[in-house]
């Protein structure tokens, strides 16, 4: 008997381009539109955290206490005085009208009184540089800041100690993970044994613990955070080296003289990399409930850093005085969105990478 | 002396059910362009035979307990688990059963040839990725540059089983272990992977281990045969010996039920009976339950491999009664 080895003609080979099974993922996501709705929406918010300093109408931190509490839409006016303390932001003065004489500004303020100021005082040389009508789009809070720049700014925090918190746990769920699913035995016994252990403390008395018992700080925020949610992933990550490790192209690796580091990093995880980004996605999502929670209790990333936690905590008595529930509501919805729009994009994922909807 | 002796190899797993002893007192020999055809049935030990040669067995609950591995002068079971590793891939490769599951989904073929050739050579990333289009097309893989870009989801099984070819041989080895490997593919594509298999032995003069249950591959590829039953080689010849001149009843029994063109027959020949479990082999021989010609010797006595006929090893004591009595039709050209 005798085999043909010709290659077929040209025509009948050319398939068209070769593509990667995250091509196929990423249509399939593309097909799923609540998915990617949470996609966009997700974006968006990384976004305006990059862009706070351009998106915020005013800065987040600035008190007018002229100006606490205020309902939305409300219109200051402030001419801008350089403040006596060098490298400081400008201060603003509330006033209902000016005039200029001479090399001075007449102002007159909010009670009715006026006051004077040499025009070298003030913040700039043009007016409009000095002379600010900022609108307060969702209102101040008790401290006279703006709600909506310090939102704007509160996305940065969550999305920072998320973002880091759920690296530390990937870093080290994964490595914890693999290494239990791929040796099994007496490591897999001692890994499992430390999840367990993690998993028996409620895991948000465990994010307390530990950031009192590491002091208050975004380092200190991120550490606890991240170190109670890595169970989670390394869980999922050794049930899939428990399969992935019996498949036929990683027992192929070791006949062709493999090493077992190779076999774990280059060979095994790519194909684990679907459950990863779906578990950290909705580790992300928890991840910023638990700093909202740390913030709200005081412990997480300290004033006067705008957080949304912390903006909940520090309105919420307004809901029970009947007046200003926007201070509560709005950071809420903030926390709400960010975490909505996480989980159905995590949702998505999963349904993309998927083998059993391979279409 | 022959580049691979396997040595009277004794590899047993130690389960909860007891001590299988899958593969017992196991000796063979391959040399250069020479293809040793291991043939039995599923569990008879002739895959662990082979992934004893790679030290490839899963420990626990495998391991090797005795024997010599000689491969180029050396004693592989006496080598480290470092130096063992530059031999797999390198001097021994491997392909296997399976080539749907066996190239990894998320890399291009191209990535996985190289893999193995940056492994173990000392060339650059260029001439790897040379090598690597070069053994696509010794493989008869058409389009070669273009295909070295693609996934493994994108080829058929016959595609995939040449890429594993074009793997196991990237690194020029002097041993190919073929572990079944067209048992997964059509007949057509079967034939045509062992033809390739067949010819790069003949252009790169290695040795081959072809390990089947299909007597047919090995009638039309192999040079010696091992017969394989229960843990231990039953017959050991040249093919044409095995197949002209069969001196074990097991053989016989394996020859008599494939069915043959130019004999008319109402009925296959079937061996009664099924084959011990590897924890409870009897005490004699493995075969005495299902073998027409056993005596009490046979079940008291385990019967050792004995060259009874020049170059012709068979342990069975009732030989001679098995070569007067077993049907002609068999050992007719």
């Amino acid at each position: 008997m005798s085999a043909t080895l010709t290659p077929p003609p040209q025509a009948l080979t050319d398939l068209g381009q070769s593509r990667s099974l995250w091509y196929y993922s990423w249509k399939r996501l593309k097909r799923n539109r609540i998915a990617m709705v949470g996609f966009y929406v997700t974006i968006l918010i990384i976004l305006i955290a990059i862009l706070a300093p351009l998106l915020a109408p005013t800065d987040p931190d600035v008190q007018i206490l002229e100006y606490t509490t205020k309902q939305s839409g409300f219109k200051g006016n402030v001419i801008l005085r350089v403040n006596d303390i060098p490298g400081q932001n400008p201060v603003p003065i509330p006033i209902t009208s000016y005039q200029v004489s001479g090399n001075e500004i007449i102002m007159i303020l909010d009670d009715g009184n006026t006051k004077k100021l040499p025009l070298s005082k003030l913040a700039g040389s043009s007016e409009s540089e000095w002379h600010k009508q900022p609108t307060y789009v969702l209102g101040t809070d008790r401290y006279g800041r703006d709600i909506l720049s310090r939102l704007i700014f509160g996305a940065r925090v969550s999305l920072t100690v998320a973002f880091f918190s759920e690296l530390l746990s990937i870093f080290v769920g994964v490595i914890l993970g693999a290494l239990a699913g791929f040796y099994r035995g007496w490591v897999d016994d001692a890994i499992s044994w430390l999840i367990n252990v993690f998993w028996s403390i409620p895991a948000l008395l465990l994010v307390i613990s530990i950031s009192i018992a590491l002091g208050l700080g975004f380092i200190q925020t991120v550490f606890a955070i991240g170190i109670t949610g890595w169970p989670d992933m390394a869980r999922i990550v050794r049930g899939q080296f428990f399969s992935l490790r019996e498949t036929e192209y990683v027992e192929a690796t070791r006949a062709l003289g493999l090493g077992n580091m190779r076999a774990i990093f280059r060979h095994i995880l790519p194909n684990a990399i679907g459950p990863i980004i779906v578990i950290a996605t909705a580790g992300f999502a928890t991840a910023i409930i638990y700093e909202a929670s740390l913030s709200f209790l005081g412990l997480g990333v300290q004033p006067p850093t705008s957080t949304w936690g912390q903006m909940i905590y520090d309105g919420y008595g307004y809901i029970a005085a009947g007046s200003n529930w926007g201070l509560t509501i709005y950071p809420a919805l903030a926390i709400m969105i960010a975490v909505f729009a996480f989980n159905l994009f995590g949702d998505g994922l999963r349904d993309a990478f998927d083998p059993k909807l391979k279409r | 002396m022959a580049l691979l002796e396997v040595k009277n190899l004794q590899t047993y797993f130690f389960t909860d059910d007891g001590v299988a002893k899958s593969v017992d007192n196991v000796s063979y020999t391959v040399d250069r362009k020479e293809t040793l055809g291991v043939v039995g049935e599923s569990g008879c030990g002739k895959s662990v035979t082979a992934l004893s040669i790679m030290q490839l067995i899963p420990n626990p609950p495998g391991k090797i307990v005795g024997g010599e591995i000689i491969f180029d002068g050396r004693d592989l079971l006496k080598l480290s688990e470092e130096e063992m590793r530059s031999i797999r891939g390198n001097k021994i490769g491997m392909i296997f059963q399976e080539p749907m599951t066996s190239l990894n989904p998320v890399f291009t073929i191209g990535d996985q040839i190289e893999e193995s050739i940056l492994l173990h050579q000392k060339v650059t990333k260029e001439q790897a990725k040379e090598r690597a289009i070069d053994m696509l097309r010794k493989v008869g893989i058409p389009a070669p540059e273009q295909r070295y870009a693609e996934y493994p989801h994108q080829l058929s099984g016959g595609m995939r089983q040449r890429i594993m070819i074009a793997i196991a041989l990237s690194c020029n080895p002097s041993i190919l272990i073929a572990d079944e490997p067209t048992t997964a593919l059509d007949v057509t594509v079967q034939a045509q992977i062992l033809e390739l298999i067949s010819e790069l032995q003949e252009t790169l003069g290695m040795g081959v281990i072809l390990i089947t249950h299909d007597l047919g591959v090995i009638a039309e590829h192999a040079d010696k045969v091992a017969v394989m039953y229960a843990s231990h080689i039953v017959e050991y010849s040249s093919a044409d010996e095995v197949y002209y001149n069969p001196l074990h009843p097991y053989t016989v029994g394996l020859l008599g039920s494939i069915p043959k063109l130019h004999i008319e027959s109402d009925r296959l020949m079937t061996i009664d009976g099924t084959v011990p479990l590897p924890t409870a082999y009897p005490q004699g021989c493995n075969f005495a339950a299902r073998c027409p010609y056993a005596t009490q010797e046979c079940l008291a006595v385990e019967p050792p491999l004995v060259e009874e006929e020049p170059n012709h090893w068979v342990a069975c004591y009732h030989w001679d009664e098995v070569k007067a009595k077993r049907p002609e039709h068999l050992v007719e050209a």
